[in-house]
């Protein structure tokens, strides 16, 4: 679900720096999905979870793939799904884009539809490959 | 405040020499600036430009308003700020044991893949010391072995939450309890092999377990 780094030293063992990090945070975000999936009253160990995955990436400076970093609310740490824990809204007074709202804090993210945004992520071709790391 | 002038004074007004006289004006700063700019701007005709052309002497700087700026709203919560609002607080009533099944199933795959404890050989043993202590406990089944207090011991449930001087278990007769990490030993069990926990020196917050260097303590036993 992340995105490693490639940065291992032969090609075949498939190593690479702070493995074991990110299985855990792998780990820790099914783990609130699936908290989140059985108690949709309870959600303090869903926001629990996300809080620690936070942390870690933040102290080992690891960056969350925007898919994963955009589906939990900042503020409160919980997992936003729509009609669970957040609602979802188009509007398009000024300039088109997507609300997402959490219902837990009331925070909000904007995403706008420009054409001409494209994340990072979505370019394969700027990533480093193994070779040029080396 | 002001009132027009009375008709019989503006009658007589050009004798009054009270009418407007923009023609003077305009004569005296003719003459000024043809006495007083260079011959070469004269010819380019820079002083009809120049008449157009005007100072304010007074009240010259714009006085902005100076708005009281909102203060921004913070995106982020305090560490005090989750506290008092009790974000990570489980609620004790109402919870299951089986419910947290689930849990410890994704658990048990997430060891799986971290340390393939099913074909462990005793010589890979420090590899996989070194992986668990950097791992995540939540969801595996903990049992307190040892400790000061005589109630704790034997207490065994799935790891709900682990702060840095609590484990919170939920156990077999679905109550939730907290126990600390002090005084106390845990064990919990992969394949054929059982793992201790001493909590005296397992006292770090969960996600800072990650990036802190362990050194060897001796234990104490009690």
């Amino acid at each position: 679900m992340c995105l490693p780094k490639q940065m291992g030293k032969s090609k075949d063992d498939g190593n690479f720096a702070n493995k074991e990090a990110y299985q855990r945070i792998n780990f820790l975000y099914q783990a609130a999905y699936l908290s989140l999936t059985r108690s949709p009253a309870d959600l303090s160990l869903c926001k629990f979870y996300i809080n620690i995955m936070k942390t870690i990436a933040k102290r080992l400076v690891l960056r969350l793939h925007p898919s994963m970093k955009r589906n939990f609310c900042r503020r409160c740490c919980v997992l936003l799904v729509p009609g669970v824990s957040a609602t979802v809204r188009t509007t398009g007074k000024r300039e088109k884009h997507t609300v997402i709202t959490c219902l837990e804090c009331k925070n909000i993210k904007r995403y706008l539809w420009r054409e001409s945004h494209k994340l990072w992520a979505d370019h394969p071709e700027l990533w480093l490959k193994r070779e040029e790391c080396i | 405040m002001t009132s027009p002038l009375p008709d019989h004074v503006i009658k007589h007004s050009a004798e009054l020499g009270l009418e407007k006289n923009w023609s003077v004006k305009k004569d005296f700063v003719d003459a000024f600036l043809k006495r007083h700019l260079p011959k070469g701007r004269l010819l380019k005709g820079e002083d009809e430009e120049i008449q157009t052309k005007y100072l304010m002497l007074d009240n010259t700087g714009v006085n902005k308003v100076t708005g009281k700026k909102r203060p921004r709203k913070k995106k982020t919560l305090s560490t005090r700020e989750c506290r008092n609002l009790k974000i990570f607080k489980v609620e004790k009533e109402g919870q299951t044991y089986d419910s947290y099944l689930p849990l410890n199933h994704l658990w048990l795959k997430y060891m799986e893949e971290l340390t393939n404890f099913n074909s462990f050989t005793p010589s890979k043993m420090s590899n996989v010391q070194q992986r668990l202590l950097k791992a995540d406990l939540h969801g595996s089944i903990l049992t307190v072995q040892k400790s000061k207090c005589p109630s704790y011991v034997g207490v065994t449930g799935i790891l709900l939450q682990e702060t840095r001087n609590t484990f919170l278990l939920i156990t077999k007769e679905n109550k939730v309890k907290y126990i600390p990490k002090q005084q106390s030993v845990f064990t919990f069990t992969l394949g054929s092999y059982q793992f201790t926990i001493y909590g005296n020196n397992f006292r770090v917050r969960s996600s800072e377990r990650a990036v802190r260097k362990f050194k060897s303590k001796a234990t104490v036993d009690f």
